[in-house]
């Protein structure tokens, strides 16, 4: 058909309407979606309504320059509601169940606006908390109490208490971990809110504060082992900018001086590795020697020019190493006096005496929960072996002394086989059902008790070493 | 692997179409009295529904974001749906006139059916929930969920046509032949699938 | 009897979409567990509805029949589109609980079969009457069925906690299918019920009539 044709049949008539339609309704609705379009700014600002209980605009705060990872929480963002003043505070709970516990907590400020006076809403979401599995047993009425029984400094307990009892504010949850991570979260946003609305630092318990020269050690990432008199360490550094970590391994020995030193990371900046000194020339050197250079803090002074064993082109990174060789030497005593596998012992309640290279222990535990803290007296001798235990006071769950192992069975066995049943680190790892030495259904009475043996035997040298040395 | 099972066991069982998130109901309730006519039914849409998906997911994921109109996606979404039925009709009546006049009657019903638009709705959104952590949605997965949302569909429309026709047998009173029985049916029909939501 | 009231009736009572005619079956069911989603989609149902039978009622000289049905898909889609902008922006909580039904009003039967049925023939004020005769008699359905359900099934009503006795089955789509079969039932029943008293009285009156003449 010719092309006038075309332009009259039904087809074209048809073609033209649909599009006709089509670009009305897009128009149409292009001009509704920019006229009605919900921005992400928005959503959030819904959410954040949706955890403060009422429709309210927030503006965020700058944290950047504060301490914001403390030792129980890391505050992630701080909102501060335009309406009443209080804020609204992203924080993740260090040491919950399956990680950190991402939860949002009200803090509402003193009338003076300089420290913390209430706290209100917590909301835990589950949609950001997977690891929580357990988070649904935890009733609202206990997220309540958080601000029912605000005092403050308050620390906001979980779990149980030493006696097993109900001494604490928020047991038998169902879910004692998730509930130290919120409680943790919680804390931690009181003690940054009271630090930031009165515009003071935070003062943090330093839990190394009885090393010596630990600041630019990344401690968490350091360990030691001690034998014969020589503490081998390996230590981790902290960044000296642009200088990234260092690790070292260092032996330290009786004599407080360097017996061998090695970088096993450098962390020198990408290119600088050669020019700094050879860290073996290190070797032999006492703590003067670094005193003398660094001065008796060990501060970092930055202008080391005068000092040719430094001053090579690496500052940094020598300042780094020297630094952990400083920190090796300086806690020697300290670390020897130190006591291992402490976490479930209670060391105010423990006594050892030593005679005739026995010492004999009376060791207090912690409690574990269920169970309760277990009273023992072990015997070790010489050959770093248990000579005789006996359960003094038993911990178990009511019902469950009986399901212990004989502990009797523990005399004649090293250190060795607790360490092969527990790992080295004697951490509790709940499932023992491969070894039948442990798991005799009151696996935790019998972790504990073995716990306290290999404490004993660890710790063997350096009782004897304290009580010949005498009196402390 | 896990994430195909995972896949599977969602789509057609613990959410599925009918009895857990009531998406097909219209042809469920109108076309199950025959089992052969639920059987061309729902592999007619479960036909659509993957086609529909292997379509829409591509140019919304891939044309419509990245230009910022994913607010017109209905309007978009529905038309593909409806020209994909409309091909498929003609090319159907083309190869086989047999299967046409087997299942060709249904086709125009499907442009209409909750469920097609419903699944091409569903891979776009949130799936994390059914995927698991860490996997991302692609076409293979959304293709995937859609064949076998379509396959849940066609089982629960072949217990409800088997049932019924069992039916068909005894006498109701009036006022709940028809409908209601249907919609009594398919209550035990989903009470038994609740147990699935243990998985 | 005037043609308005006709249409009205029909639309609320005698060709009841959810009751009478089993259309748009899937958010029924699908929102049935919630007294408020219910009422929120029968009234955003009952807006597209009656938008979309003026637009297309306006439109019908000028749409050519071959095309009809893809523009009037495309209309009423565009409406959902904008009932989903701005029921996102004005009234969240609805948008959050109506979720993924609030595209499918597009594909809703009602909308599509009166558009069809009734719209492309008949003028712009009989349409508009249609439409919110259609609408309000799927609203008060669907509400009504919700009540139920949130009622029996939860304890509560309208999100507002009642009572604590709760048959949870209700709340689940076995309950929605059962609920509704029952109503349907007992709808169609009273509606008999209501034609046959009808029925007896134009009998009895024809009747009489009858008796009279023949006197």
């Amino acid at each position: 058909m010719t092309a006038k044709d075309f332009f009259k049949s039904t087809a074209f008539k048809c073609l033209v309407t649909l599009l006709c339609v089509l670009l009305v309704s897009g128009i149409f609705l292009t001009i509704m979606h920019g006229l009605l379009e919900v921005t992400d700014e928005e959503k959030f600002q819904r959410v954040l309504s949706g955890i403060y209980g009422k429709q309210v605009t927030t503006t965020e705060q700058d944290i950047s320059k504060k301490n914001t990872n403390l030792s129980n929480a890391v505050i992630n963002n701080v909102y501060k509601v335009e309406d009443d003043g209080n804020y609204i505070l992203n924080v993740s709970g260090k040491n919950g169940y399956g990680g950190n516990v991402l939860c949002w907590v009200v803090i509402m400020p003193n009338s003076d606006g300089k420290s913390v006076g209430g706290v209100g809403n917590v909301k835990v979401p589950i949609a950001d908390n997977p690891g929580e599995s357990f988070l649904n047993q935890i009733s609202s009425s206990v997220f309540d109490k958080f601000g029912q029984d605000f005092k403050n400094d308050i620390v906001y307990e979980y779990g149980y208490d030493e006696n097993g009892s109900n001494g604490s504010m928020y047991v038998n949850t169902g879910a004692s971990y998730t509930m130290r991570g919120i409680s943790n979260a919680v804390n931690g946003a009181i003690t940054f809110m009271n630090a930031f609305l009165s515009g003071e630092d935070i003062k943090e318990d330093d839990p190394w504060e009885d090393f010596a020269f630990h600041e630019f050690i990344n401690m968490e990432q350091t360990s030691w082992t001690k034998a014969d008199g020589v503490i081998t360490y390996t230590v981790t550094t902290k960044p000296c900018a642009p200088a990234d970590p260092f690790k070292l391994e260092i032996k330290v020995g009786a004599d407080k001086t360097i017996t061998d030193i090695a970088i096993t990371k450098n962390g020198s900046t990408e290119g600088y590795e050669t020019d700094m000194f050879n860290v073996k020339s290190l070797v032999g050197k006492d703590l003067a020697y670094f005193t003398g250079i660094c001065g008796d803090d060990m501060a970092y002074i930055g202008d080391y020019s005068g000092n040719a064993d430094i001053s090579t082109g690496a500052t940094r990174s020598n300042y780094l190493c020297m630094y952990a060789a400083a920190f090796a030497i300086a806690n020697y005593d300290y670390i020897s006096n130190l006591k291992v596998y402490t976490e479930y012992i209670n060391l105010d309640d423990t006594t050892a005496q030593a005679a005739d290279g026995v010492v004999t222990y009376s060791v207090t535990t912690k409690a574990f929960s269920p169970t309760v803290s277990f009273k023992l007296e072990i015997k070790v001798g010489a050959d770093k072996t248990i000579t005789d235990i006996a359960i003094t006071k038993n911990g178990s769950t009511e019902g469950y002394d009986s399901d212990m192992f004989n502990v009797k069975s523990l005399v004649g066995k090293d250190l060795a086989y607790f360490t092969g049943i527990c790992g080295d680190d004697m951490a509790y790892i709940g499932d023992y059902s491969g070894n039948a030495d442990i798991s005799t259904g009151a696996t935790r009475s019998n972790y504990l008790c073995m716990y306290a043996a290999a404490f004993a035997i660890a710790n063997y040298d350096s009782y004897l070493a304290q009580a010949n040395g005498g009196n402390e | 692997m896990a994430t195909f099972i995972a896949i599977v066991l969602a789509a057609v069982l613990t959410n599925n179409f009918i009895t857990v998130k009531t998406y097909g109901i219209c042809p469920f309730l109108g076309v199950s009295k025959k089992s052969s006519s639920a059987l061309g039914m729902g592999v007619a849409v479960t036909v659509v529904m993957v086609l529909a998906t292997l379509v829409t997911y591509p140019i919304y994921t891939y044309v419509m974001v990245p230009l910022g109109i994913d607010f017109l996606e209905i309007i978009f979404f529905i038309f593909i749906i409806a020209s994909l039925v409309q091909m498929l009709e003609v090319v159907i009546r083309k190869i086989s006139p047999s299967l046409y006049n087997a299942m060709g009657v249904y086709l125009p019903l499907i442009t209409t059916n909750c469920a097609v638009l419903g699944v091409a709705e569903l891979v776009i959104g949130d799936m994390t929930s059914i995927l698991g952590e860490g996997v991302a949605m692609n076409i293979g997965w959304a293709a995937l969920y859609s064949l076998f949302a379509g396959l849940g569909f066609t089982l629960v429309m072949l217990i409800m046509s088997g049932m019924r026709e069992k039916l068909n047998y005894y006498k109701t009173p009036k006022a709940i032949t028809g409908f209601p029985i249907a919609m009594v049916t398919a209550c035990f029909i989903c009470m038994a699938f609740t147990v699935f939501s243990y998985i | 009897m005037n043609k308005y009231k006709k249409i009205t009736l029909d639309g609320l009572i005698y060709q009841n979409p959810t009751f009478m005619l089993v259309l748009g079956t899937c958010p029924t069911l699908g929102l049935i567990s919630s007294a408020f989603s219910s009422l929120g989609m029968g009234l955003t149902v009952l807006v597209i509805l009656t938008l979309s039978n003026i637009l297309i009622s306006l439109l019908r000289k000028i749409i050519p029949n071959e095309v009809r049905i893809p523009c009037y898909i495309v209309i009423i889609a565009t409406l959902v589109t904008f009932a989903r902008m701005f029921l996102e922006k004005f009234v969240p909580d609805l948008y959050e609980s109506l979720g993924g039904f609030l595209a499918l009003i597009v594909v809703n039967c009602i909308i599509l079969g009166r558009a069809e049925a009734f719209a492309n023939k008949h003028t712009v004020l009989e349409s508009t009457v249609d439409g919110l005769a259609n609408g309000l008699g799927f609203t008060a359905a669907i509400t009504v069925m919700g009540i139920i359900c949130e009622f029996f099934g939860n304890g509560s009503l309208f999100g507002f906690k009642i009572m604590e006795f709760k048959m949870s089955m209700l709340a689940t789509p076995a309950g929605a299918f059962l609920v509704y079969g029952i109503c349907i039932a007992v709808f169609v029943y009273i509606i008999d019920a209501i034609e046959r008293a009808k029925r007896v009285k134009v009998n009895k009156l024809s009747r009489e009539n009858l008796l009279k003449e023949a006197a």
